[in-house]
């Protein structure tokens, strides 16, 4: 995964990856956040804005969770791609 | 019909059936995008009672697998059709913690959701003595002028749920028919719900909020609106989709669509009613939500389960300059008629009785202390734990009332309204859901590699919190592991966000774990 913002997903998350002994490599496109029981709902909205305040754009969340795969990796992706 | 002195009045069943009769064809669910109407439901439930009745098992309890699917609610309300108790299990919960549910409860009965033939094997294949199995679906239907209801005793339990204990098992909790209409019997008084109403659903069947959403709708003759599972991030759809009119969460859920910045001005007109419970609730999220509800009437509700989902609120009316509130957290108001409360000050002594409006002696004591809760409402005590019914009820010596110790901190201002302070022990509140801290170090001590645990719950500013676990290890052991172990025990709510190995758990003075010291030494001091 070579997308700018996967890496800030991973810088974001590394120490909790670190901790549930997770590799950046398992983080494909598909992998989703809030399912795996990495992160809460409320956790993912704040992984959200801080992804939003790095890149100095706005996501509509329900045009995003339109697509169906936002809370995954390749969702994100997406989402931040279009802004 | 209820025996006994409660003989004039229905029991939330009956009502349910009377709503039946007077709007049969009007819609009773909807879930996703199937709506079923009273007849409809009422006829399915009647065939689970009939299929309870033919079992004759003398157990009272019935457990339902609560997949919030039509074969569910039909079930819900067939067992109480049946004159028996119903008793949720979590088809998300570890199957352990729904076998240790079933067999503390003797349970011989289930019913299965239409979603739920994974849950049922681990069960039939783990339960030892053996069980009948209902599939409402498909079951025959019944003319709904011959559905009755089986006789009650006020002192019969209409549902048993269990809460996280501090000895590692989770607690028994049996609720009365007289402790569940009393609920409801307040509260359509209280509220004029109409056929019209809109009721959502989004409570988790385990957690006893979600009697406030179906016996208030079906006692109304109005409509239970019930989101898709896991389906958090997208209520304000949902909202716009179904237009409820009567809202019901916890808090967090509006502090989920304030961050997503869904609560825009106006923007669920049809919601005339919003109750919150769970968790103390933020005058900020309130704020945000009042402004995408202007048409709505907001209410904040307070209860433990032993209190029969909630004893007492504050409604929030006019400017929100005047809304009570402390440290930013809005005020529980006061408790239902028909149940009174009191602070317990030191041991054992109820020293205020804050309100009996039954008979009208609402006395105000300004001050602090445990919140312990008397009346129609509050269960006799736990499920076969007198250890337990000691720690948690007493009989106040002067006025001869059985008080439970909610273990909440309140404090009680000049007009009688309560605030909720914070916990006096180590119970918190995580999603609405109560979490017993000493039963995940219960659990954590139970690996064989763990010397000891200490559980602590830190509150953030803004956030739901997070569960810190301090481990004392015998031999190394691999975050990822503890995970999984712990996960395989218990609800995933309960799982620990952070597992944090230390050296030594440092004791205080008093020779207890010394908290402080450990956040100090391991959370940089946060």
């Amino acid at each position: 995964m070579e997308s700018e913002i996967s890496k800030q997903v991973i810088q974001l998350l590394r120490n909790k990856l670190q901790r549930l002994s997770i590799r950046e490599n398992e983080l494909g496109a598909n992998f989703d956040l809030v399912k795996s029981g990495l992160l809460n709902s409320l956790e993912f909205v704040d992984l959200v804005a801080s992804l939003e305040r790095i890149n100095d754009c706005e996501i509509d969340f329900e045009e995003a969770l339109d697509n169906g795969d936002f809370t995954t990796i390749g969702g994100l992706i997406r989402a931040f791609d279009i802004k | 019909m209820i025996e006994g002195d409660f003989h004039i009045t229905l029991s939330p069943a009956e009502r349910v059936l009377q709503s039946a009769l007077k709007y049969p064809d009007r819609p009773a669910l909807e879930l996703h995008d199937s709506t079923y109407t009273y007849l409809e439901l009422t006829e399915a439930a009647a065939a689970v009672a009939h299929s309870i009745a033919a079992l004759n098992d003398p157990c009272p309890f019935v457990a339902v697998i609560a997949d919030k699917s039509f074969s569910c609610y039909a079930g819900i309300l067939g067992i109480l059709m049946a004159g028996k108790a119903y008793m949720p299990l979590n088809p998300r919960f570890p199957a352990a913690r729904n076998l240790y549910m079933l067999e503390k409860a003797r349970v011989r009965t289930i019913i299965a959701g239409d979603n739920s033939d994974e849950e049922l094997d681990a069960i039939l294949d783990n339960y030892l003595d053996g069980m009948y199995v209902i599939f409402p679906e498909g079951t025959t239907s019944q003319v709904t002028s011959q559905v009755t209801c089986e006789v009650v005793h006020p002192q019969d339990p209409a549902y048993l749920l269990f809460t996280s204990g501090t000895t590692g098992k989770p607690k028994g909790v049996p609720v009365s028919i007289r402790n569940m209409k009393g609920y409801v019997d307040f509260m359509l008084k209280t509220y004029d719900f109409q056929p019209e109403d809109r009721f959502t659903q989004i409570f988790d069947l385990t957690f006893d909020l979600s009697l406030h959403d179906i016996f208030l709708t079906w006692s109304s003759g109005a409509c239970l609106c019930v989101p898709q599972e896991n389906s958090s991030f997208a209520m304000a759809r949902f909202i716009r989709e179904k237009q409820p009119t009567a809202w019901f969460s916890v808090p967090s859920m509006v502090m989920l669509m304030e961050r997503m910045r869904l609560l825009k001005s106006g923007a669920f007109p049809s919601v005339r009613l919003s109750f919150f419970c769970g968790e103390p609730l933020n005058l900020r999220s309130l704020k945000a939500w009042k402004n995408a509800v202007p048409q709505s009437r907001l209410i904040n509700l307070y209860g433990p389960t032993e209190a029969t989902i909630a004893i007492a609120q504050y409604q929030l009316t006019g400017n929100p300059r005047e809304w009570k509130c402390e440290a930013g957290i809005i005020s529980i108001g006061k408790v239902f008629e028909g149940n009174s409360s009191g602070l317990l000050k030191g041991t054992s002594q109820v020293t205020s009785q804050v309100t009996s409006q039954v008979t009208c002696e609402v006395t105000c004591e300004v001050g602090e202390g445990e919140l312990c809760l008397s009346g129609t409402q509050v269960v006799e005590g736990y499920f076969e734990n007198e250890e337990a019914d000691q720690a948690a009820f007493f009989t106040d010596p002067v006025s001869g009332q059985r008080f439970y110790k909610t273990g909440d901190l309140v404090k009680v201002d000049m007009d009688g309204d309560l605030f909720f302070m914070g916990r006096k022990d180590a119970e918190v509140k995580v999603s609405g859901y109560r979490v017993n801290l000493m039963e995940i170090e219960y659990v954590l001590e139970g690996y064989e590699k763990v010397a000891q645990a200490v559980v602590i719950f830190e509150q953030g500013a803004e956030s739901q919190g997070v569960i810190l676990a301090f481990i004392l290890g015998k031999e190394e052991i691999g975050e990822l592991e503890l995970y999984a172990f712990t996960r395989a025990q218990l609800p995933g709510y309960m799982v620990p966000g952070k597992f944090i190995f230390v050296k030594e758990i440092p004791l205080n003075v008093n020779g207890k774990v010394d908290v402080a010291s450990l956040k100090k030494n391991y959370c940089d001091g946060k």
